[in-house]
């Protein structure tokens, strides 16, 4: 490795300088919500005053409780066995922050490897004694899933390649061995901040990978005309079916689709919408979630400030939500939840940039 | 046709800078400032890009037939006037650039594990026939067909031997014709694009619903306004940042884009005023009134700012990166550049298309 990414924050500066805020922080109503609501959201956010944190919220959108991060987050995991949560930085972020999921005391904070940094999302293991991160290994220009361990305070033990440049989101299946990677396509360095290099030769995918020893089971790329399409997010709508979005890296990629499906033993189908639903989402779905009861998935575009649920039934679509820079979704007991960049989450609004997701804690 | 401003929604609690409706004064639409920016600024950069191959073209081919240290000199130039419109052109990064590799063809950089350096290095060592006439050059690797090739043959190590008839001269003057072939019609082809209506202007000049690109005078405006914020990212991103670092011990001329041929800087001057004359001729500034006027004379300001620290770095009459960045006057100069830059990318990203009603939000980053 030449040059490593700097730590982005000074963890011992941070705690210090946060610990007033974990001290009695709950607020009143957050206690008595864990005991009475079935659901609560996590979601990372920017407040008013530029600084950066995580809050949880009940199934109407209201604040629970909020806590401060070194940096911005993006995805929040939630390990039901554990009763964790973990909120990855964004990338190309160096730090990862994991928490008991009342918020209550301060987090625990990981950083990457100085030759890794974080891609933003991961998962736990079913048992939730492993967390998993996306990470670039920028000087090979190779994405790997970083493994971290909570038995020995989330200590990196080790890595297995993700079988693609750029992973992106991922997900555990409930087989508890087989890991769903969005292995975006896009090679980045951190020399060159957020540039995309490798444009005109990408190669997104999605790989199916055996966690147990990092060989891949199945790898599905999308059809040539669609090479461009960088898969990005997932959502499970079952033990065996789950929904993928993408983002067109070709400025004049026109009606390309961007929502598929992708079945282990299967391999993917491409969803197509119409023509102006499709335009509407200007080349970019920043967010996707699943809704097992309703048999819907939400797709939404900050860039389009459009969402669409859509049934898979008959792959229409049977509600549009439009809303300034909307991207957050999630799973909710009628459909789906939304949040905006703008501080809308459900039907409350309030003083945060809410950021691309939102996870379910159930 | 006026700004449809009743798409806007901003919540107070951010207080974006979104000019409510009536307070705008709108002497041109924004159809006219893309018709504008097509006519002033993108069309000119393309035909003198065009132009610039053929010269260059020429004077390769003259030093090939005879060759000499004066055509040398003068191939050597070709290329730098080459650079220079081209950095001009390759801020409009829409359309025909971006379509079939145009772009990466003309110009394969960041190169961060130096890929085409070692496949130019090895068609030159082993004299490899077929990067000597354009058409078997043309669907080769990207990294051997472009700007970074044509500088090294020009340039890189061995060049010397371009002023005589020995060694690789030969065969290297090919490889340099067939480079400048190449640009020739990539280059001719742009500007045939921008000649006309094209496919992709059509677009830009006729929103609606079912348009994949603009479905509104706003996102007609959002791709001007994306021209200066990707210009200023990718020039702070991909051009200052690699060579720059975080200090003067740990600079790197060689990650300097053209350093072989001492026109690092030089483009990024390119840049700068081809986004200054941009700004100052498309018309931008009649569709805002008041403060949101004197934010865009800022901009100007911040360019011209640039532009200055970046000459003086480059007037210094030390012109090759190492030296530059060895004397601490002027790193000083191009770390001053670099944070004008680093100022213009977030003004030019949020605050500025602000002002003409473009939502910039929180959650829209390519790629999250």
């Amino acid at each position: 490795m030449l040059f490593g990414v700097k730590p982005e924050f000074d963890r011992r500066q941070f705690l210090k300088a946060a610990g007033v805020g974990f001290v009695a922080s709950l607020l009143p109503r957050a206690a008595e919500a864990f005991e009475q609501t079935d659901v609560l959201y996590a979601s990372a956010y920017q407040a008013p005053d530029k600084s950066f944190g995580i809050a949880l919220l009940d199934d109407s959108g209201a604040l629970l409780q909020h806590m401060p991060l070194p940096k911005r987050g993006h995805d929040v995991v939630y390990s039901a066995a554990a009763q964790k949560l973990a909120v990855f930085s964004r990338r190309p972020g160096t730090f990862a922050a994991i928490m008991d999921r009342t918020m209550a005391t301060p987090p625990k904070l990981i950083t990457s490897p100085p030759n890794r940094h974080f891609y933003g999302h991961g998962c736990f293991s079913a048992n939730g004694k492993l967390l998993f991160s996306t990470e670039n290994d920028f000087d090979n220009a190779k994405g790997v899933i970083g493994i971290y361990d909570a038995a020995s305070d989330f200590k990196r033990i080790g890595e297995f390649s993700s079988h693609g440049i750029g992973p992106h989101d991922t997900l555990m299946l409930p087989d508890g061995h087989t890991m769903l990677i969005a292995n975006g396509g896009i090679e980045t360095h951190p020399d060159y901040g957020r540039s995309k290099l490798n444009i005109s030769t990408m190669k997104p995918n999605l790989a199916f990978v055996d966690i147990r020893h990092g060989t891949l089971i199945e790898r599905h790329e999308l059809p040539a005309e669609f090479s461009k399409l960088s898969i990005r997010h997932l959502a499970g709508l079952s033990p065996t079916q789950f929904w993928f979005a993408c983002q067109n890296q070709d400025s004049n990629g026109g009606l390309a689709p961007l929502i598929g499906r992708v079945q282990l033993g299967e391999g993917l189908k491409i969803l197509r919408l119409g023509d102006e639903q499709t335009a509407s989402l200007r080349g970019y779905v920043g967010s996707i979630s699943a809704n097992p009861d309703t048999q819907t998935i939400m797709v939404t575009s900050p860039k389009g400030h459009v969402g669409f649920e859509i049934s898979v039934v008959d792959e229409r679509i049977v509600k549009t939500v439009k809303s300034n820079d909307i991207c957050g979704t999630a799973m909710s007991a009628t459909g789906h939840i939304t949040s905006t960049g703008f501080g809308q989450f459900g039907t409350k609004t309030h003083g945060f940039h809410w950021d691309n997701h939102i996870e379910i804690i159930q | 046709m006026m700004i449809n401003f009743k798409r806007f929604f901003v919540s107070a609690l951010f207080a974006l800078s979104v000019l409510p409706m009536g307070q705008t004064a709108h002497a041109q639409d924004s159809g006219t400032v893309v018709r504008t920016v097509i006519a002033e600024a993108i069309k000119p950069a393309f035909d003198a890009f065009a132009q610039s191959a053929i010269a260059a073209n020429q004077s390769v081919e003259a030093l090939c037939a005879a060759p000499s240290t004066a055509n040398v000199l003068q191939a050597q130039e070709g290329f730098r006037a080459l650079v220079t419109s081209w950095s001009h052109a390759e801020l409009f990064r829409i359309g025909p650039l971006t379509a079939d590799n145009r772009l990466e063809r003309i110009l394969f950089w960041p190169d961060r594990r130096s890929l085409g350096q070692r496949q130019v290095q090895t068609a030159i060592y082993k004299k490899d026939p077929t990067v000597t006439t354009l058409e078997t050059l043309s669907p080769k690797s990207v990294a051997m067909q472009g700007l970074m090739a044509l500088e090294y043959t020009l340039f890189g190590k061995g060049s010397d031997a371009l002023s005589g008839t020995g060694g690789d001269a030969e065969f290297r003057c090919q490889y340099a014709t067939a480079i400048t072939q190449n640009i020739v019609v990539i280059s001719a082809e742009l500007a045939k694009y921008w000649s006309g209506e094209n496919a992709f202007s059509k677009r830009w000049l006729s929103p609606s619903a079912t348009n994949p690109m603009v479905r509104d005078e706003i996102e007609q405006l959002s791709i001007v306004l994306k021209i200066f914020g990707d210009g200023v990212e990718i020039m702070k991103e991909q051009r200052f940042s690699p060579f720059l670092k975080d200090s003067q011990a740990a600079a790197r001329p060689k990650a300097a884009l053209f350093w072989r041929s001492n026109m690092s800087i030089p483009s990024l001057i390119g840049g700068i005023e081809m986004l200054d004359h941009l700004l100052a001729n498309s018309k931008l500034d009649s569709l805002v009134t008041g403060n949101h006027k004197r934010e865009l004379s800022a901009v100007r300001f911040e360019f011209a700012n640039a532009k200055r620290a970046l000459e003086r770095a480059y007037a210094n009459g030390e012109t090759d990166m190492k030296t530059v960045l060895a004397n601490e006057e002027t790193y000083g100069q191009l770390n001053y550049a670099h944070i004008v830059l680093t100022g213009l990318v977030s003004n030019l990203r949020g605050p500025i298309p602000n002002m003409f009603g473009i939502i910039t939000g929180f959650s829209s980053l390519d790629g999250d």
